[in-house]
């Protein structure tokens, strides 16, 4: 694989495309996360259960940090699958319920649904679980904006002070 | 010498796996609590800018909560996460990364309910979309590093102990 982030866009099959777009995410990477399957503005995703991970070491569940992290990729996901020509997003706000703790030594499951997108804004929501949606973790609604590098160069990050 | 309850609590927090697969360090000063999260490569959420995993920004806003909230609360449990709100202000760069916490109101563990107010900590021109409607508890934290990276509001509750 090409290590250009740029190209993020360039394959056609929706699920090469977001995984591809999982890879060039370092964070995402590191947590472990995949993307299992993928429809028009839909994303399901999961989270391998790793002791890395583990928020309460007494109970071994996992951090409620991975699920925020987790959520706000697969959300950022299902906002680029909504689009007809796939950019950037970045996250406005996020906002997460918690149901009940996950169970330990399962696999964090979710599905993110871009449920409207706008000009600018695209609106997400989430339900993480860990065998069928009806017993939610957590639910999360989101909203993005689109195009967000729109303007800013490569590494726009990295300049001292703003022009 | 003896350590204080607020020490214990910090060095808690580092002894959490999650805490340290981000890196989190807890710098404790009196009871004031600042965690820091030394910038990694592997926090990188979007390469091209290069900024923070908004995520991982809300994974050290959470744990910095839940780690004032068991400081204040005289607690050597950590409290459990009913939910949390975060509001982006800009990305976060790829530079150490600080959060601190308050407290704003708290039912139950410490006498009698007070009305949460969103936290004075909020930089100026933050989301004005406050949430206080969990009469529990409800934290409020910036990362004042970077200068405001992000602001939010988190409301928890304490664990019975």
């Amino acid at each position: 694989m090409s290590d250009k982030p740029t190209s993020y866009a360039s394959s056609d099959d929706p699920l090469q495309r977001v995984r591809a777009m999982i890879q060039f995410t370092p964070q995402a990477k590191a947590l472990g996360m995949e993307v299992t399957r993928i429809e028009p503005a839909r994303v399901w995703g999961l989270v391998p259960y790793r002791e890395e991970l583990i928020g309460d070491p007494e109970t071994g569940v996992i951090a409620g940090g991975v699920i925020t992290t987790f959520l706000d990729t697969l959300c950022g996901t299902a906002a680029v699958a909504a689009m007809e020509h796939p950019t950037t997003v970045a996250t406005i706000d996020l906002r997460i319920d918690y149901m009940r703790p996950a169970t330990p030594q399962k696999s964090v499951l979710a599905e993110a649904h871009c449920y409207k997108l706008g000009k600018s804004v695209a609106f997400v929501r989430a339900v993480a679980y860990d065998e069928t949606p009806d017993n939610p973790i957590a639910h999360v609604a989101a909203a993005f904006m689109v195009n967000s590098n729109n303007g800013r160069k490569v590494g726009a990050n990295l300049r001292t002070k703003k022009s | 010498m003896s350590e204080t309850p607020q020490q214990r609590v910090a060095a808690a927090i580092e002894r959490v796996p999650y805490a340290r697969f981000l890196g989190i360090r807890a710098e404790l000063k009196g009871d004031e609590l600042t965690l820091v999260m030394p910038f990694s490569q592997h926090l990188v959420g979007n390469p091209l800018l290069p900024a923070l995993h908004g995520g991982v920004v809300g994974a050290l806003l959470e744990v910095t909560a839940l780690t004032q909230l068991a400081i204040a609360s005289k607690s050597e449990r950590f409290p459990k996460t009913v939910d949390i709100g975060i509001d982006y202000l800009r990305s976060g760069k790829p530079v150490d990364t600080f959060a601190r916490a308050k407290v704003v109101g708290t039912q139950g563990w410490d006498g009698g309910l007070r009305r949460c107010r969103p936290p004075k900590l909020m930089p100026e021109g933050a989301s004005g979309r406050s949430r206080p409607r969990n009469p529990h508890a409800c934290t409020g934290i910036v990362t004042p590093a970077t200068r405001s990276a992000t602001g939010l509001r988190s409301f928890t509750t304490p664990t019975r102990s």
